[in-house]
């Protein structure tokens, strides 16, 4: 049987490893986040009046994407240091279904809506769900700690 | 009266002892704080990235300053409200926490940022789309951008790491490990060879 170790993972070995990954965490999902919400204004016509949705899509595409592969690369690393706890922990439970449903509305029914001309009214639906959505996954990440 | 005491007296003061001690107010406010930084931090770090001329290309900078400048205010009140909330409701173990002092001289400097570059670069951004290469004066306003609010959060997420010499004054405001645990002397966290 394999028995993992956890100190042997450097970050629980090196004092500065486990912020340091944590601020890679942060400010990649601010860009990730941030990104996605620049669209959700835009869907709410709140602002980014003079481009459209598609257009803004297409512009902040790229930086969603490295946003969200750091900000998941980094997140496994954290959960890394501590799986098993991380696992029964309700707190990660519910953040981790709230991302994954978030990830696949934004790539599915978000994308769609911001890249078609539908109407103002479907775009300011699908964006403010995106933004509750988006905004429960930092709720559910801090709520591991208070579990 | 000491810098202490004045802590001690602004903790003490009702709806922050009630923050302080409350089970679910404390990361309500924690929560809150993060979620700004996510969607109103992001909207910083795309200004920085079209100034740059790395992002966003086909929008002038116009228009991302200006359309985006009323939603960044209102994050950065958010954001910093509650920020103040968490720092005064624990103000015994801020006060001497290096990262929250260096966390606000990154603030300061936000602020002596908005001044010096106001004129030169974001109140002048249609001189900016207009000139054929993005001049460095703003160049150089991005990218001390990118590095203070960077740097913001990294000591945010700092603060929660320092232990003082004499243990009994703090503990981590925020880490895995619950205060029973860490009061019992077992710190997952810590637990290096």
């Amino acid at each position: 049987m394999l028995i993992y170790d956890l100190n042997a993972n450097p970050l629980n070995a090196n004092e500065w490893a486990f912020p340091l990954t944590e601020c890679f965490h942060i400010t990649s999902f601010a860009l990730s986040i941030g990104t996605i919400a620049l669209v959700d204004l835009r869907l709410l016509g709140l602002a980014m009046k003079h481009q459209t949705p598609g257009q803004l899509v297409k512009d902040t595409g790229l930086w969603t994407l490295a946003g969200l592969i750091i900000v998941i690369v980094s997140g496994l690393l954290i959960f890394s240091s501590d799986p098993i706890r991380y696992l029964y922990n309700s707190g990660f439970q519910w953040k981790i279904a709230v991302l994954v449903l978030a990830i696949i509305y934004n790539y599915t029914i978000h994308r769609k809506v911001a890249l078609s001309n539908s109407s103002p009214m479907a775009g300011k639906l699908v964006g403010a769900i995106s933004l509750l959505l988006w905004v429960l996954v930092p709720f559910g990440g801090i709520w591991i700690s208070f579990v | 009266m000491s810098v202490a005491e004045i802590s001690h007296q602004i903790q003490s003061i009702g709806f922050l002892t009630y923050i302080r001690e409350s089970g679910y107010t404390y990361p309500m406010i924690l929560s809150t704080h993060l979620a700004t930084i996510c969607i109103f931090g992001g909207l910083i770090l795309m200004t920085d990235l079209r100034i740059l001329g790395w992002a966003m290309t086909d929008v002038s900078v116009t228009d991302v300053v200006g359309q985006l400048r009323r939603w960044k205010q209102i994050g950065f009140v958010i954001m910093v409200t509650m920020g103040l909330l968490l720092a005064t409701s624990e103000m015994d173990k801020y006060y001497a926490n290096p990262y929250f002092l260096m966390k606000l001289c990154f603030l300061l400097l936000v602020g002596v940022h908005a001044i010096v570059f106001r004129r030169s670069v974001y109140g002048n951004t249609e001189a900016l789309d207009r000139a054929p290469q993005m001049p460095t004066v703003a160049k150089v306003a991005a990218i001390s951008s990118l590095v203070l609010w960077i740097g913001i959060a990294c000591c945010g997420r700092w603060i929660a790491y320092y232990e003082p010499k004499d243990k009994d004054k703090g503990k981590p405001a925020f880490s895995l490990n619950t205060p029973g645990q860490l009061e019992a002397g077992i710190d997952q966290r810590a637990s290096k060879p």
